[in-house]
């Protein structure tokens, strides 16, 4: 369905006359140092953009982005000063190389904590500086390359700086619509929620590794681009130059400040900060040696502290009311749609087909044999073997430490089993990671101690989860309404996650795995922390989920809540299944008692 | 919103201000690891300036210096572009450092603005057939070729060794100077059928040479030629004491060993090193009597503005500002760019003519050296009593090189002997 | 070749101590504080300077000098830690690694805008003073630095066992929660070990400057040799930080001499990115 766009609206006209603005902004001095200031602001820019990929969207931070640029660098130079193959080809085979070392170190790295990630990044720029530096034969070294200025469209080379100020423009308007289009798409959601919070982004089906490495791979190409473009511009390049530490702090700067994670957050940094630079060291020529660093610094310290959002964040909050105020804001966006928010519809609670809880099916939808677990010397799942039919409530107790949520960790794949078989619809499932792929098999879980996607609206968790059955943001959305409808958050759609209630969240948390329209669903000790009222309501909406023929598999210790949710109860004690049966059964079962209960629960 | 802003900064730029000046660009590493040496050799320069706004200015009107700070090549790119673009102009007058001067030299040329440069050596800086570069000093090519013919000629005999058996170390840090220098003296060593037992590059903002110092005393070589910008250069002399590392001839490529530094910093430790550089304690025999004096009031002149007698940088500065104020800009009649390149086409001054010893005569476009003063050409000297006197080429001579180098014991002990 | 091998190996525990006397406090700040300190190479920075000045203007010798830099820099850590590390002890990583980083920037510029690019360095009579055995060399302010490494080692493992501060700071790098519950004052601790990590380096800093030079950026080549020993070593071990600087100095003397100087520092980079993937604890740090 192809939707208009009115071009009388401000959301529209505003950001197009920007754009023209910044075609014409080139062409204002006089003097060619302030061209190139206006060059500068455009190629940090688009750096800066190109890293906020990775270090904002994905939340990865990468002090080695450097590298890349170096490699774009050095690659087409050399392919240019040896072969005469023309700099707009030897750009491309830059990017593939940069982006092959990308792979090779973003691979390894990937899975070490952000601050050792950091760490890696940096050894990598640096061995990769000695290097060059070492490798004299290739790059001569210390000495560094010079392009002989030869000016010619196919030689990358012009006189004057209006046609670089073009090319570094359109560089710029390319990675910014590359973040729009990644920011409103499946994939943006995805990267965001890996930022924050990995596991929980695993859960609901995303590939985190797969993520992260395509996002470096796209912001790793933009770089190496920019870097020929420097070569090309500067026409020298050293090791010291293109590989240095101080660059890739200042693409970090540059995001931080703008505004980290968002899709303008680094243009309007590098608008800030570039000709702010540029200008305190032309003009204060030698003395300022140093300032403008120590000003940065400060700034940096601060924003980090007190303003992590960054320049943009404050700059949304009167973007709206600017466009309310210009001519056009208040016709329609489209044809027959308002700027305000999407109609949706309300949805009956008590559809689908409810299996009658007594009765079985031929085969157990869940099957688990003989699990164990080791930590070190200690088992703390030790040959446990149960089944869950289809359409059960399952429920799973035991005293703290009995290796409950072990279980769903080695279930969902977020541990590997010692030993065992897990069965599910029949298939093998043993040790399935990572655990995106248990997603995929329709197994859905939430955790016991909540992870909301914070800096993500309620509408925006709900929809990752929705995103892995449905590929368009537009269905996703729909769905995650239909989602939010149900479990009764629609009113806080719009809501950051992190300004819920616990209650709030336990719910969110149990609608974005429902989201995933999971077959069986493992709840991790939902109730906890809630009172009586906001208890009750839960248990109607899991007793609403297992009416819509979803197995649930529940960690409880609210015994009321478990004992008139679960159809069966397995009880757990230092790691061994001590008990099975019904409610009744287990609430009178000696072993229980002992281990558990407590003699008070039988009266 | 932008825009106007740049604007309104455009109608307060420097440039605008009207000047009775003759206003020359000076483009040196003013910051940064290179900063001692490029202020000393714009310090030379200074006093040229010094000299002839004294005696009236430059027709009529005074020279005045528009620093721009080559930090590092790149930056020295920017500044270039900033002193031509915003200051106007039409000379930029440089380097020291040879990477910058070969970085910033290709902005001047396409912008058709001249390029002075008074102390970079690397060859391949006028090797590029640059009509608008000229550069008066010699070459490092020269550099490399006399530390090895000295060695050959000179050293050899005296500690009564056959050139082809002696073994020769070559150090050198691994920029556009250095490597310029150190290949060249290897190749011409291998020319000569000597042993070049070692060759070692490294980064002159290393913090620890102990690595070169232990190969080279693995090797055991009779003689290190060194190319080392200043705390490189004086790191590796302290870490070879440190390890003991003994040889018997140790040649300075210009840079640090040419430096007050140097005696500065070791006081009796620096002496009996040679150093490769333009003439500083030449005979006196080889300058006309003009030029005598002028080197004289240099001299007076520098050590009362800056407190020590010039040495060779501040000297390389004076004479490249000297001949280009003296010889050239008169003759051009105006700070035009095509007028002085025809003028300083047509300066010939010969031997003598400088206080280096050597003349001047650039060569012209189709040269293969355009831009080169042809008739530039380094001496070696050596420290004695911490003070430089050339000891090599003969004419040009003024004591006898003192043949071998003490070793560290001996001159702990205070023990010298040479051969003689 | 024996004789060069034996050298190399003192060159290389000499040039290792020194690099285990400047990990010594990062290891401390991280094992605690959990904060990773980018700005750590520019307090190395900051006292070599202080050193030289108190040496140029005032004629201290840099080894008397640890008496006035060891308590001024203690306070300077516990300072920090309040200032600017204590508001974002529970922020993301991201904000943690920045803020140090923008520590690192300011101290870098505010030192070259003051002092100027210029090498600085301390001659005094030892400088180049060598010790002569048995045909090796051994150079004695690296001898000192060695020696002084060994001993700041020992005396904070004693502090660690036998004060009650040290005994703290232990139980809060185990488990915070369980130190919150026996009544430790954390914030305090925080501050304590901050400021002992950043005292050490003061102590590295005054040792080093007859040795190396002090200029704005050395910082950064020291940092991250720290960094590579840190996690060599095991981030929560200072014998760690001791036998990881003298595997790296070996490391790097070896690799300088049969491979060449400039890839000397290449190496050590290559082993802290296979630590970091293949064992991240480190030879002696707990998982």
């Amino acid at each position: 369905m192809k939707r208009f766009w009115n071009p009388f609206h401000p959301r529209f006209y505003f950001p197009l006359a920007l754009v023209v603005f910044l075609f014409i902004l080139p062409t204002l001095p006089q003097k060619t140092f302030y061209q190139d200031l206006i060059l500068m602001i455009f190629f940090w820019g688009t750096l800066a953009a190109a890293w906020n990929l990775v270090g904002g969207f994905a939340g990865q931070i990468s002090l080695g982005h450097t590298a890349f640029f170096g490699i774009g660098a050095y690659t087409s130079t050399l392919l240019w000063l040896k072969f005469g193959l023309s700099p707009w080809l030897g750009m491309f085979a830059g990017a593939g190389l940069a982006i092959l070392v990308a792979i090779g170190i973003g691979i390894p790295c990937f899975r070490l904590r952000s601050h050792f990630f950091a760490l890696a990044t940096i050894a990598f720029a640096e061995v990769l500086r000695h290097v060059a530096s070492y490798w004299r034969g290739l790059t001569q070294g210390g000495v560094g390359l010079l392009i002989p200025f030869r000016p010619a469209l196919g030689s990358f080379m012009f006189r004057g700086k209006l046609p670089y100020a073009y090319i570094a423009l359109g560089m710029m308007l390319l990675i910014i619509l590359v973040s729009y289009l990644i920011r409103h798409s499946r994939f943006g959601f995805y990267l965001v929620s890996l930022r924050e919070d990995q596991d929980a982004a695993e859960s609901l089906g995303v590939n985190t590794s797969r993520c992260k490495l395509i996002a470096l791979i796209i912001s790793v190409f933009f770089t190496a681009v920019v870097g020929t473009f420097y070569a090309q511009y500067l026409l020298f390049i050293d090791p010291d130059s293109v590989f240095s530490l101080p660059f890739s702090i200042e693409l970090a700067l540059l995001t931080i400040i703008g505004g980290l994670g968002t899709v303008i957050g680094p243009i309007i940094g590098s608008f800030i900060l570039t000709p702010l630079d540029v200008l305190l060291r032309g003009w204060l020529g030698g003395i300022s040696a140093g300032l403008n660093f120590i000003v940065y610094g400060i700034v940096l310290v601060v924003a980090v502290i007190y303003f992590p959002r960054g320049i943009a964040g404050w700059l949304r909050t009167w973007y709206e009311p600017l466009l309310n105020k210009l001519p056009g804001s208040k016709l329609a966006l489209a044809p027959g749609e308002t700027a305000s928010s999407q109609p949706y519809t309300t949805r009956a609670t008590n559809p689908g087909n409810p299996d009658p809880p007594d009765e079985q099916i031929t085969a157990p939808l869940f099957k688990a044999q003989s699990l164990t677990k080791y930590f070190g010397g200690l088992a703390a799942v030790k040959d446990v073997s149960f089944e869950i039919n289809q359409g059960e409530i399952l429920g799973l107790i035991g005293p703290n430490g009995a290796g409950k949520t072990t279980i769903f960790n080695v279930i969902t794949g977020f541990l590997s089993p010692d030993s065992g078989r897990i069965e599910f619809r029949g298939k093998e499932i043993t040790g399935l990671k990572p655990p995106h792929k248990v997603c995929l098999t329709h197994i859905g879980r939430t955790f016991q101690l909540v992870k909301p996607f914070n800096n993500m609206t309620v509408l925006e968790n709900i929809m990752v989860g929705t995103f892995s059955r449905v590929k368009g943001a537009p269905g996703a959305r729909a769905e995650a309404i239909e989602v939010l409808d149900f479990i009764g958050l629609l009113r806080q759609r719009d809501s950051l996650a992190s300004s819920l209630t616990i209650a709030d969240r336990k719910r969110l948390e149990l609608g974005r795995a429902l989201a995933t329209k999971p077959e069986l669903l493992l709840l991790d000790e939902v109730v906890a922390g809630l009172n009586p009222r906001e208890t009750e309501e839960i248990i109607k909406i899991i007793r609403a989920i297992s009416q819509q023929g979803i197995t649930l598999f529940i960690i409880e210790h609210v015994m009321k809540a478990i004992m008139t949710l679960s159809h069966r109860i397995i009880v757990l004690h230092h790691g061994e299944m001590i008990a099975e049966g019904t409610p009744e059964e287990i609430s009178r079962d000696k072993r229980v008692i002992d281990a558990y209960l407590g003699e008070e629960y039988l009266a | 919103m932008l825009a106007t802003l740049l604007v309104f900064l455009l109608c307060f730029s420097p440039a605008v201000i009207a000047a009775e000046k003759v206003k020359i660009g000076a483009l040196f590493p003013f910051s940064g690891p290179l900063a001692l040496l490029g202020q000393e050799t714009f310090n030379g320069a200074v006093i040229a300036a010094d000299m002839v706004n004294e005696k009236g200015g430059l027709w009529g009107k005074k020279i005045e210096w528009v620093k721009g700070d080559g930090v590092d090549p790149k930056k020295a790119m920017t500044e270039c572009e900033r002193l031509i673009s915003v200051e106007g102009m039409k000379l930029i007058f440089g380097t020291y450092s040879s990477s910058r001067s070969y970085a910033a030299s290709e902005v001047t040329e396409r912008n058709k603005v001249i390029y002075w440069e008074e102390g970079a050596i690397a060859d391949p800086i006028t090797e590029r057939g640059f009509k608008y570069l000229f550069r008066t000093c010699p070459r490092a090519s020269q550099f490399g070729i006399m530390a090895v013919d000295f060695a050959k000629e000179v050293v050899a005999p005296k500690l009564g060794i056959d050139p082809k058996q002696m073994k020769i170390a070559i150090m050198f840090e691994d920029s556009l100077y250095g490597t310029t220098v150190g290949s060249n003296a290897a190749q011409h060593a291998l020319k000569q059928g000597m042993k070049v037992v070692v060759t070692d590059s490294y980064s002159h903002k290393t913090v620890d040479l102990s690595p070169v110092v232990m190969r080279f005393k693995a090797q055991e070589p009779d003689v290190i030629i060194a190319t080392s910008y200043l705390e490189d250069g004086l790191l590796f002399w302290r870490q070879a004491k440190e390890a003991n590392l003994n040889v018997k001839a140790f040649i300075g490529t210009g840079a640090c060993h040419g430096m007050p530094d140097w005696a500065k910093t070791f006081a009796e430790e620096a002496d009996y090193i040679f150093n490769i550089d333009p003439a500083i304690g030449i005979n006196p025999d080889v300058l006309s009597p003009k030029t005598k004096a002028v080197l004289k009031e240099f001299q007076d002149k520098f050590n009362k503005k800056f407190g020590h007698i010039p040495a060779t940088h501040a000297s390389l500065g004076f004479v490249g500002a000297q001949v280009l104020f003296e010889e050239v800009l008169p003759k051009a009649g105006k700070l035009d760019p095509e007028a002085i390149r025809e003028a300083a086409l047509t300066v010939d001054i010969p031997k003598g003519g400088t206080i280096f010893g050597f003349g001047v005569k650039f060569a012209p476009p189709v040269h293969p050296a355009a831009g080169q003063n042809l008739l530039a050409q380094p001496a070696l000297m050596q420290w004695q009593k911490q003070e430089m006197w050339v000891v090599y080429p003969a004419e040009f001579g003024v004591k006898k090189p003192l043949i071998p180098l003490p070793t560290w014991e001996q001159r702990a002990k205070g023990e010298t002997s040479f051969i003689q | 070749m024996i004789a060069t091998l034996m050298q190399l190996i003192i060159n290389g525990l000499l040039l290792g101590g020194i690099y285990a006397l400047i990990s010594i406090g990062l290891t401390l700040i991280f094992g605690v504080v959990e904060i990773i300190n980018f700005a750590h190479g520019e307090f190395l920075m900051l006292s070599m300077y202080a050193s030289f000045w108190l040496f140029q203007l005032y004629g201290v010798d840099p080894y008397l000098s640890l008496f006035m830099v060891i308590p001024a820099f203690f306070v300077i850590g516990w300072a920090t830690q309040r200032i600017i590390i204590q508001p974002i002890i529970h922020a993301p990583p991201l904000n943690q690694i920045f803020a140090t980083v923008g520590v690192s920037l300011v101290l870098q510029n505010a030192a070259l805008f003051f002092w100027k690019a210029d090498y600085r360095t301390v001659r005094t009579v030892y400088s180049t003073l060598s010790l002569k055995t048995g045909g090796l060399m051994i150079s004695f302010p690296r001898l000192v630095a060695f020696v002084l490494a060994l001993g700041i080692v020992a005396a904070l493992l004693i502090f660690l066992k036998r004060t009650y501060t040290g005994k703290a700071i232990r139980a809060l790098a185990q488990e915070k929660r369980a130190a919150m519950l026996m009544g430790i004052d954390i914030y305090r601790i925080y501050k304590v070990a901050f400021g002992i990590g950043i005292a050490c380096v003061g102590a590295a800093g005054a040792i080093l400057i007859p040795i190396y030079y002090a200029f704005p950026t050395v910082g950064g080549l020291f940092v991250l040799i720290a960094f590579v020993v840190v996690i060599l070593g095991g981030y929560n071990s200072l014998v760690g930080a001791l036998i990881g600087g003298l595997i790296i100095g070996v490391v790097e003397a070896f690799s300088g001499f049969f491979l060449s100087p400039h890839l000397k520092e290449a190496v050590y980079f290559v082993i802290f990115i296979l630590i970091l993937l293949l064992r991240p604890a480190g030879l002696f740090g707990r998982a």
